[in-house]
């Protein structure tokens, strides 16, 4: 594996426009190959931003294709995963009222909280000082993945 | 998110068809959200009230990897490839 990232690596500054989750999609799905995480690993942690942004989009701007998100990508102070850090300006939100539905309750929607909660190592959603949100997600390549791209 | 609204539309003008059975060929997709698992569910049901028998196949890996951890393998009916699913 190659150097890898300065910490932060990446800071991108996008408009609340889901045409626009496709390109941050594959810029980290970039830099999560090159840190060493496996292709899953990498797909649970883009799928998991995905699902903040989204929440972003559609509940914090509701809908407002101009309002201002922030995405900060860095590796992990040991190396071994990825952090991807959103910011907004939208309202807050209580991350004690977002609840996913019952996983037994079989119907469209509600899974976005389950997601991002499972599919990350680690995972924040607190409300700004300044106003709006940050979500914190984490997630670290595996032993065998780190073995095999060491 | 954003390819969400076309795909519900396919599934829907061909669910108003009648078929016997409905069968999505996921191979071509590498990713879903949400978004698309709710379009998935939504399907499900529509061809549950029309029975219509809805089929999956070729799930690549980061699909099948999503739909278990919504626990909705064991919702849809799977299959590996697009002769399993009319088979089946």
């Amino acid at each position: 594996m190659s150097e890898p990232f300065h910490d932060p690596a990446i800071h991108l500054q996008i408009l609340s426009r889901p045409e626009l989750l496709a390109p941050v999609r594959a810029l980290v799905n970039t830099m999560a190959a090159h840190e060493g995480l496996d292709d899953l690993a990498a797909c649970h942690l883009i799928l998991a931003m995905d699902e903040a942004l989204t929440n972003v989009i559609r509940h914090g701007y509701d809908g407002d294709p101009n309002g201002r998100i922030w995405i900060a990508v860095s590796t992990l102070e040991d190396g071994a995963g990825i952090r991807v850090v959103i910011e907004d300006r939208a309202r807050t939100v209580d991350p004690e009222a977002l609840q996913s539905r019952d996983l037994e309750d079989i119907r469209p929607g509600g899974l976005g909280m389950h997601l991002m909660r499972t599919l990350v190592d680690r995972f924040e959603h607190l409300p700004r000082t300044d106003g709006g949100m940050r979500v914190v997600l984490e997630k670290r390549a595996t032993p065998q993945t780190a073995a095999t791209t060491a | 998110m954003a390819r969400s609204p076309v795909m519900r539309k396919t599934i829907t003008d061909s669910l108003q068809k009648k078929p016997t059975a409905l069968v999505l060929d996921l191979s071509g997709v590498p990713y879903m959200d949400s978004s698309g698992l709710a379009t998935m569910v939504e399907a499900l049901q529509n061809a549950r009230k029309g029975q219509t028998p809805l089929k999956l196949c070729g799930l690549t890996a980061r699909v099948k990897s999503i739909l278990e951890i919504a626990r909705l393998n064991t919702v849809f009916a799977i299959f590996d490839t697009r002769e399993q699913a009319l088979q089946g």
